[in-house]
């Protein structure tokens, strides 16, 4: 796996991470996200990572 | 230590608080609605370098930091806590399964850590420990004389 792509693998996760808490944990396949929670968790992302 | 007049102590008292010899001097001695600021100055300047004032603006600030039980150690173990924060979210992050307690203490942390506060802690550490001081390197230089013949 390429710096790029690790990268990539880190920002979703933590994407993931951030809905997961936000919406008590009950993110995975198949589960609907709402646009404006998904656009919060990327802000946040994007923030906390410095990209 | 030389006894100090109730006026320098007050000095003394009121530049800690105020962090200006200039208000300092204003709130502890009888200053004229007609007094030059730049007389306020000097004369302020003057008192905060006189041996025995500075001496008891060090004790107070001493006494001060006791009481509050800060000190250098302390700052810094604050600044570590943060960075801290921000490793174990970098390290949640990297984990292929997050599991449903670690999305919890993501969240949680969200709130606590930006990746800014990761880095002006950095920055404060590295200062307060003297660490962003150039490097010395010993060089050596070789200079070469050459000699250039007249024609």
């Amino acid at each position: 796996m390429d710096d790029k792509e690790e990268v990539k693998d880190v920002f979703n996760n933590m994407v993931l991470a951030y809905l997961g808490g936000k919406l008590g944990v009950k993110v995975g396949e198949g589960m609907i996200v709402e646009p404006e929670d998904a656009k919060e968790a990327k802000e946040w992302v994007k923030q906390f990572m410095g990209v | 230590m030389k006894k100090l007049t109730p006026k320098q102590e007050k000095f003394c008292q009121l530049y800690v608080e105020l962090g200006n010899a200039s208000d300092a001097y204003r709130g502890s001695y009888d200053v004229k609605p007609d007094t030059k600021p730049e007389t306020i100055h000097n004369k302020g300047y003057e008192l905060s370098n006189k041996v025995e004032l500075k001496g008891r603006i060090e004790e107070i600030r001493a006494n001060l930091k006791k009481a509050n039980k800060i000190d250098k150690q302390w700052i810094i173990d604050q600044h570590q806590e943060i960075i801290d924060w921000y490793k174990e979210l970098k390290q949640l992050a990297k984990q292929e399964d997050i599991s449903d307690k670690d999305k919890k203490r993501v969240y949680m942390l969200k709130d606590l850590i930006k990746g800014s506060d990761f880095r002006g802690s950095l920055d404060s550490i590295t200062k307060m420990l003297g660490l962003n001081e150039p490097e010395k390197v010993k060089q050596d230089i070789k200079i070469e004389i050459i000699e250039k013949k007249r024609d």
